[in-house]
């Protein structure tokens, strides 16, 4: 029985279905959720179910059979049943797998991939902390001193502005050497991660999961 | 210089192409994505003021530059040059979806609804590129009997963007009411900006990925 909502959840977190109202009278990932606390299912097998979904969909993406407006379907859904894991998260019985602060390099305004890596990430079970757009090495400084133990993702779009990365890159080792960073964006290759000295990239947000949950394995 | 504010009318730019544009290309989205697209597609075409411009000038190409008579120097790169060899003058252009949709965008971003967000921005891109498909059109009109190549950007290609300073040199500045960050970044964000040869015998050549450095480049992964 658990395993039958379990799986549920998962699909219909992978489909974006959040809701009745949203999903044409079936329940949704928001419903279900709800009635999987409530017949006794453990609040971290829940989130494990949602975290599946999304992984699922990410995947997909990853290898190009699912699209950016679904992955944002599903990141609404998985929100939905977030909601009710609220209570869990801050009595501790539920645990995030780690701290992500992001952010797009200052001289640099693109957000949308930058946007969607933090989702996915989220929807993977870490706590995002999202500083924006053109950010500048010290609100990374700032952001990370409040999270020990956090790992960095910096984004940028354009050649001209991938040099800024290794600025901040820079700027957070002199002061935390030991801060594990990733890097994404368009002009990214392998290569330049490992020329500036980034602990990873990754071209897509599930890559991104998967690199970070390499990092704090 | 030709200036212009082409009406929407004019531009073609269906559901289609947007669907495309987000990756969709032989499958139909979902529902809600088609109906988000359709509202928001008639909303924004009600509103964009999509501008474009280019100045034309006499110059020649000498190994990896292109030299304008009026004394400029663009270092477009051996793939570039190649593909716009013979021609004996050039199209400077920019062309851009325009303020008001950037400010349309910057609104939709302070709200909660990413799925919205994204697929304006999806238009946002359609707009920019059909007004430089647009503007090519006009060029062609403005040239008679002459041909005239692809059109070429800084950042493509090997032609590096920083030469993007020079292109707003030429083109005055805010062409289009658009401006350049000190790192070439283009503000409204939907815009674009280029050079185009022009000449009796040149061709419209696709790029040449075959000799360009940027390995990540996207045309090349197509
Ligand atoms: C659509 C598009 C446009 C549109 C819209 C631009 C916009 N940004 O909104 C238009 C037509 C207007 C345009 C214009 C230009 N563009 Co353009 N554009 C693109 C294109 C095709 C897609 C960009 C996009 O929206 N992708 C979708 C998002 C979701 O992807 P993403 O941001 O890359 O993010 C993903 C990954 O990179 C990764 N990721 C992102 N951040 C992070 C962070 C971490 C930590 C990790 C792990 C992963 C990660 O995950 C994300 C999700 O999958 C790309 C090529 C491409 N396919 O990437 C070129 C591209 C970005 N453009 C490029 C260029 C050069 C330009 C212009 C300068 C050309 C010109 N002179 O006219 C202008 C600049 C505009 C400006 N404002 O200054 C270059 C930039 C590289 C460079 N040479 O600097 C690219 C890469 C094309 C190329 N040559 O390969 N562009």
């Amino acid at each position: 029985m658990n395993e039958e909502l379990l799986s549920k959840l998962s699909e219909l977190t992978e489909a974006g279905k959040i809701n009745k109202a949203l999903a044409k009278g079936q329940d949704g990932v928001d419903e279900v959720t709800k009635q999987a606390l409530d017949e006794g299912v453990a609040p971290d097998a829940v989130l494990e179910a949602l975290v599946k979904g999304m992984s699922a969909i990410g995947e997909k993406f990853a290898q190009g059979k699912a699209f950016v407006p679904n992955m944002l379907l599903a990141a609404r859904a998985m929100n939905a049943g977030m909601a009710h894991l609220k209570p869990f998260f801050s009595s501790g019985q539920v645990k995030r797998k780690g701290t992500f602060i992001i952010g797009t390099v200052f001289g640099d305004l693109h957000d949308i991939g930058k946007n969607l890596v933090a989702m996915m990430v989220e929807g993977s079970g870490w706590e995002v902390i999202d500083l924006g757009v053109d950010v500048k090495p010290e609100k990374f400084i700032n952001a990370v001193s409040q999270h020990p133990g956090c790992v960095v993702g910096l984004s940028a779009l354009l050649t001209t502005t991938m040099g800024n990365m290794e600025v901040v890159l820079k700027s957070l080792r002199e002061k935390y050497p030991t801060l594990k960073i990733i890097i994404g964006g368009a002009p990214i290759s392998q290569n330049f991660a490992e020329t500036i000295g980034a602990n990873g990239f990754a071209t897509n947000p599930q890559g991104a999961v998967e690199l970070l949950n390499e990092l704090v394995a | 210089m030709i200036h212009f504010n082409p009406e929407f009318t004019s531009l073609s730019i269906t559901a289609n192409k947007v669907y495309a544009e987000m990756g969709y290309k032989q499958i139909q989205p979902e529902e809600q994505v088609v109906m988000l697209t359709e509202s928001l597609l008639k909303e924004i075409l009600g509103i964009a003021t999509p501008e474009y411009t280019f100045k034309l000038y006499r110059g020649n190409i000498e190994g990896d530059t292109v030299y304008l008579d009026e004394g400029s120097q663009l270092k477009v790169g051996t793939v570039l040059s190649s593909l716009m060899q013979g021609s004996e003058s050039f199209a400077i252009f920019a062309a851009t979806a325009g303020n008001t949709f950037q400010r349309y965008q910057e609104e939709l971003k302070k709200g909660d609804d990413l799925l919205k967000s994204y697929v304006a921005d999806a238009i946002g891109s359609c707009i920019a590129e059909e007004t430089g498909d647009y503007m090519e059109s006009m060029l062609k009109k403005e040239i008679g009997a002459l041909r005239h190549t692809n059109r070429f950007s800084p950042g493509y290609c090997g032609w590096h963007l920083s030469e993007q300073k020079e292109l707003f040199r030429l083109l005055g500045e805010n062409p289009c009411g658009i401006t350049l960050s000190d790192t070439c970044l283009m503000t409204p964000i939907k815009s674009i900006s280029g050079i185009i040869g022009i000449g009796r015998n040149v061709k419209e050549k696709k790029y040449g990925c075959r000799y360009c450095e940027l390995e990540t480049c996207y045309k090349r992964r197509k």
